[in-house]
């Protein structure tokens, strides 16, 4: 394309949308008011119906115009995807596609790939099923009576309900709600791959991949920073823990980056087969620790103090099932540290538009390994570097602790201008989320970062502190007086709050 | 005549080291376990068995370790496919933590109660901690104190070592001593101080589960087959203490998380050598994060241990090596190496029994990892007046170095670390103390020659709540006591609310109390000192509303609902009586208190004290950041009253 013809981009408007906790999020590059290209990054909340994402949808679709360049789905959580599923059909008909970008962990049509996928869909299927039995068990006859006498039996039978409650939640964000039938991902994902209309193939992407020369995206390039491949640090969310590294060049990144994934729940594979087994576990050899001849008789049992019934209250049956919670937290780890991280960067500016989806700790970690130079011989860029020139910063796994790395992440974003973008919705939230999001710490730094240009897609009933007295609203309020007047003015005129959405635009 | 001791084959580590030929020989230990009846199960006076199968709903048969073959084979053979073999070693392990416990406090153990329906009083003794070996599918083990029970898990190894275990084999956390040990002491010590599952300071988490590792990690040390073969191995440099602490670290960590809290004793470079940690003052205050917090306690008493064990082996070393401190080439002696297990054992069982007697004289809450020092050398001072391999000098410089101070004490030496006797009281104090004297001494007498377990207990909690005959301690205090300064200032405690300014109507008459652990002791000290003594603690609930870090009024949990601000805290007093004194006489008030007394000034009201400001500071804006995410998702958090309960459970 001759020099004089290109059409650099000047602003990016970027929209997301109040489903509910969770992300749906459109950005629109513009070359003055010419939109030249655009780009939707999920399509999903927690929970939600048809009839309650329909609207959110239809404007998307209007407001894109039926069209998309790049859909970019991020991890398979459906607080990503549900969207997909519930508007198949307004997306079908509706939306077109230009190319779609994933993580390489979603490329099944590769053999290693898909037998890991085939596996972790295992690990869904049994925490699925795992959160059904517990669930019901802890709401049994049963396991009330079992509390009888105990003090403060019904604070303790409330406890275990929502510890239930909170595993559920979580077996909802990983799997299908026919847990018993699980076949593959979760429907949205399956959509959003196979049925929406596409003109290119599907790409891909793995870190340190860097796309230039899009056609309707003049002056941008856009720098993957995750999902990681070598997975040494995969479960590393809590920013801590002392992990031997282990480095094997021999194998093969993707072969070595799927057994590590592997092995991260490998100690999870005795519950998950259990689980999932529909027969008496007892009398299968596979799953049975011990031989047949070591079990006592019923008359043994009956006499044994496990049968007592003044002692029900020790009784065990459903303590096993609690393991889902470990395993769930595991697995939700995992998933996010999987998330495709891009970064979106305007070359003649060098501002940068960061989108790291869910991504954990460990993912934030690794961004700081990429050796750019491999892509792109003599680069001296580091991924620092690139975080110093973040001027706007999706704020990833909705305000969570492990969301946003600390030292290694929102420290080293400190552009003046910063402006923060959190999918957090209290009146759409999984059960056990609310006791972790958002994370005031994590909260706070955002608002000094940005001077209170942190935008959360629904403030009511968020509070700044744990006592509940001071609103997050008035918080904000309070850090943007930090801004000038001319500051407060623009940031103000590049916001339009609606019912449906809130769109910032940033100039780049 | 029954026999002392019944002995019983277990492993020292667990099976992963049977399949290494290096390791095989010491694998397999007897625990020597005090005689007692038991049932199949094994179901004994302390523990019962019950090996039960959620996951298969079935119930192993349990072993019975009177059989005939069992009884001349010392039990069964270690063998992971023999769920009876699990039982027993799970029997041994716990059993051989028992009685070091009931050794070195000189008393009989009991089990934290179960709390029952209809407010604090109610409760039900618990005779048995009950184990299950075979509880869950997952790589985890817990106490859980709201069963009595110890659950243990198998999983699928996903092993670090791929040469220590194979990928994908089961994996038993019951055979485990380090595992089993660890878990008894969670229980043994909610027996001892329910409290220590409150928060109120960053150490308290930290210590529950510092002190079961150290416990598990100085048995495992008492082993002295397990030394043998260490020192055995060894060239050069004798007294090279990486030799103990590399052990130290291997224990425990073929189970993957397990050995996490002493990975702070030292770590291995790149050449695969092991190193000791240098001690960092720094992270005493910085880290919260209670594994972590415990790892820093472990690493001192570990210090302290091997201060004490180089001490005691310089002679040896003085006479293997005709004073060169060259040991010659080629296998050591084995009388050397003997005598260099026993007394590595020594130290250890020394160590072992300091820890665990300072328990009693700990206060009833909020331990601080300075209390548990203090408590260390009190106890021990007590009971040995000559401390020729300095013990209590190693501890001390241990903390020390560390950066572990006791609250508000001068210096750190020997004496000022020691818990003083109060003296020269008026005579209304002196008239209170032997309202509690002459219960006592009651109580002794009554209890003197009685040894079953359930008739002390029994007999206890009818001395403290009274009877047709008896007037309880309760009544004693609530009635007869009279409030004075000296007495408040001792124990930190309110006796009455004229100071408080209750004018909540329904604030009920007088503070109330609760006493725990009453208990009569008898210990014998290494130079065969006997210390006889009686404990018990006072422990109080207050509310205190704070706003703004700033103190603002006292209310009644009873009666008032928790106000804006409101913190529900405790104060509480370990008293420990003398009884071998000519006269009885309280020797220590180790307190923790509410409020800071004031001399004389009868208008104004009591402040709370500093311990209770820095509590609120710290769980309103500490704790919130350093619970897990587990912890937190799963509801387990600050506001939950069962959530410290649980959080002994999942962490791990």
């Amino acid at each position: 394309m001759p020099e004089d013809s290109k059409k650099p981009i000047t602003s990016v408007k970027i929209r997301m949308y109040k489903m509910g906790t969770g992300d749906c999020i459109s950005l629109k590059f513009l070359h003055g008011t010419e939109a030249t290209y655009s780009m939707l990054i999920d399509c999903g909340c927690i929970h939600g119906s048809q009839d309650r994402l329909s609207k959110f949808v239809k404007e998307l679709i209007r407001d894109l115009d039926g069209h998309v360049d790049a859909l970019v789905v991020t991890h398979e959580h459906q607080d990503h995807v549900l969207g997909f599923q519930r508007c198949e059909d307004l997306l079908v008909e509706g939306l077109s596609v230009g190319e779609m970008w994933m993580g390489w962990t979603e490329d099944d049509g590769k053999a290693k790939v898909k037998e890991w996928k085939t596996e972790y869909g295992q690990k869904k299927m049994a925490l699925a099923r795992a959160a059904e039995q517990l669930e019901s068990e802890v709401r049994s006859d049963r396991f009330a009576k079992q509390l009888d006498g105990t003090q403060a039996a019904d604070e303790l039978l409330a406890f275990y309900q929502n510890f239930a409650d909170a595993v559920r939640g979580f077996a909802a964000l990983h799997a299908n709600e026919e847990p018993e039938n699980y076949k593959g991902p979760l429907a949205g994902m399956r959509i959003a791959k196979q049925e929406l209309a596409r003109d290119h193939e599907n790409s891909y992407l793995k870190p340190g991949d860097i796309l230039y020369d899009i056609q309707g995206l003049d002056g941008v390039r856009i720098y993957v920073l995750g999902p990681l491949q070598t997975y040494e640090q995969v479960d590393k969310e809590s920013g801590e823990g002392d992990e031997a590294y282990r480095h094997n060049k021999k194998l093969d990144p993707d072969e070595f980056s799927l057994n590590e994934l592997r092995r991260r729940l490998q100690d999870s594979d005795l519950f998950t087969r259990t689980i999932n087994f529909s027969g008496d576990v007892a009398s299968d050899a596979a799953l049975s620790p011990f031989s047949p001849s070591s079990f006592a008789p019923r008359s043994v049992l009956k006499k044994s103090p496990y049968e007592k019934e003044d002692e029900a209250w020790r009784r065990i049956d459903a303590e096993w099932l609690q393991s889902s919670a470990s395993l769930a937290l595991r697995m939700n780890s995992l998933t996010n540290n999987l998330s495709l991280v891009l970064a979106i960067e305007f070359e003649e500016s060098g501002k940068i538009l960061l989108f790291p989806g869910d991504a954990e700790f460990g993912s934030w970690e690794s961004w700081h390994t990429i050796d750019w130079s491999r892509t792109e011989p003599g680069s001296e860029l580091t991924t620092e570097e690139i975080l110093n020139r973040v001027v706007f910063y999706k704020v990833a796994h909705h305000l969570s602790h492990n969301g946003t790395a600390r030292s290694i992440g929102l420290e080293m974003m400190n552009d003046p201008n910063l402006v923060a973008m959190a999918t957090l919705n209290y009146e759409v939230i999984s059960s056990g989320w609310t006791s972790t999001m958002p994370n005031r710490a994590i909260l706070k730094e955002l608002l000094e970062r940005t001077k209170g240009r942190t935008i959360i897609q629904n403030t009511d009933d968020l509070f700044f502190d744990l006592d509940l007295t001071i609103p997050v609203v008035d918080k904000i309020e309070e850090y943007q007086e930090e801004m000038t007047d001319d500051e407060r003015q623009l940031y103000t005129d590049s916001v339009v709050d609606d019912d449906l959405y809130v769109e910032v635009t940033i100039n780049v | 005549m029954k026999p002392r001791t019944r002995n019983l084959n277990g492993y020292a580590f667990d099976p992963s080291l049977s399949l290494l030929i290096d390791t095989v020989d010491i694998n397999t230990i007897t625990y020597p376990i005090p005689w007692e009846d038991l049932q199949p199960g094994p179901i004994g006076e302390y523990l019962e068995v019950v090996d039960y199968d959620p996951t298969t709903k079935q119930l192993y048969q349990p072993v019975d370790l009177n059989g005939q073959f069992e009884l001349v084979n010392n039990g069964l053979d270690p063998s992971e496919s023999n769920p009876q073999f699990h039982q027993q070693m799970v029997y041994a392990a716990a059993m051989l933590t028992i009685t070091n416990f009931e050794k070195a406090l000189g008393r009989q153990l009991f089990w934290s109660t179960r709390l029952l329906q209809g407010g604090d009083q109610y409760e039900q003794y618990v005779p048995r901690l009950r184990m299950y070996p075979h509880a869950f599918r997952d790589a985890n083990a817990y106490y859980s104190p709201e069963k009595k029970s110890i659950l243990f898990g198998y999983f699928s190894a996903s092993p670090h070592n791929v040469t220590l275990q194979m990928p994908g084999s089961l994996v038993f956390t019951c055979l485990s001593h380090d595992i089993i040990a660890h878990e008894t002491t969670h229980a043994i010590l909610d027996g001892l101080h329910r409290e220590y599952i409150q928060p109120t300071n960053p150490d308290v988490l930290a210590f529950h589960e510092a002190f079961a590792d150290i416990i598990a990690l100085f048995q495992h040390f008492t082993f002295p087959e397990v030394l043998k073969h260490q020192i055995s191995q060894t060239r050069g440099n004798l007294d090279d203490q990486n030799l103990l602490g590399q052990l130290a670290q291997q224990f425990g960590v073929a189970i993957g998380r397990y050995g996490s809290l002493r990975s702070a004793i030292g770590q291995y470079d790149e050449q695969g050598k092991w190193s000791p940690k240098k001690p960092d003052p720094s992270e005493y205050q910085e880290v919260i994060e209670p594994h972590h917090r415990g790892s820093i306690l472990v690493a001192a008493v570990f210090e302290a241990f091997l201060t004490i064990y180089k001490r005691r082996i310089k002679d040896l070393l003085r006479i293997a090596t005709s004073g060169t401190g060259i040991v010659p080439e080629g296998e050591l002696h084995p009388d050397l190496v003997n005598r260099l297990a026993g007394e590595a054992s020594k130290s250890a069982q020394h160590v072992l029994m300091m820890c665990i007697r300072a328990i009693d004289y700990c206060p009833p809450i909020d331990i601080t990892f300075g209390d548990f020092l203090r408590a260390i050398i009190t106890a021990d001072a007590d009971l040995a007046d000559d401390d020729k391999y300095h013990y209590r000098l190693a501890f001390i410089e241990a903390f020390r170095r560390r950066g572990i101070y006791p609250s508000g004490l001068k210096s750190l030496s020997e004496e000022s670390l020691r818990h003083s006797s109060p003296s020269h009281f008026s005579e209304a104090t002196n008239r209170n103390i032997g309202i509690l004297l002459d219960f006592l001494k009651q109580f002794r007498e009554r209890l003197l020659y009685e040894t079953e377990r359930e008739k002390i207990f029994n007999l206890t909690r009818m001395y403290i709540r009274g009877s047709a005959h008896i007037v309880g301690l309760h009544k004693r205090l609530s009635e007869k006591f009279q409030a004075t300064y000296e007495f408040e200032k001792l124990t930190g405690l309110a006796f009455n609310w004229s100071k408080f300014d209750m004018t909540t109507a329904s604030a009920r008459s007088n503070p109330s109390f609760e006493v725990q652990n009453l208990r009569v002791v008898s210990r014998a000290g290494p130079d065969g000192k006997h210390v006889n003594q009686i404990v018990f603690s006072l422990i109080q609930r207050m509310g205190v509303v704070i706003r703004d870090g700033k103190f603002v009024r006292y209310y009644d949990p009873r009666s008032e609902v928790k106000p804006q601000g409101g913190i529900e805290v405790q104060g509480g007093s370990t008293l420990i009586f003398d009884l071998d004194a000519e006269d009885m006489r309280l020797k220590y008030a180790i307190s923790k208190p509410l409020f800071e007394p004031l001399p004389s000034d009868s208008r104004k009201i009591r402040q709370p004290s500093s311990r209770i400001m820095k509590q609120h500071h710290f769980q309103k804006h500490e704790l919130p950041e350093s619970i897990s995410e587990f912890a937190q998702y799963f509801g387990i958090g600050c506001n939950n009253r069962f959530g410290h309960m649980f959080s002994l459970l999942h962490n791990h």
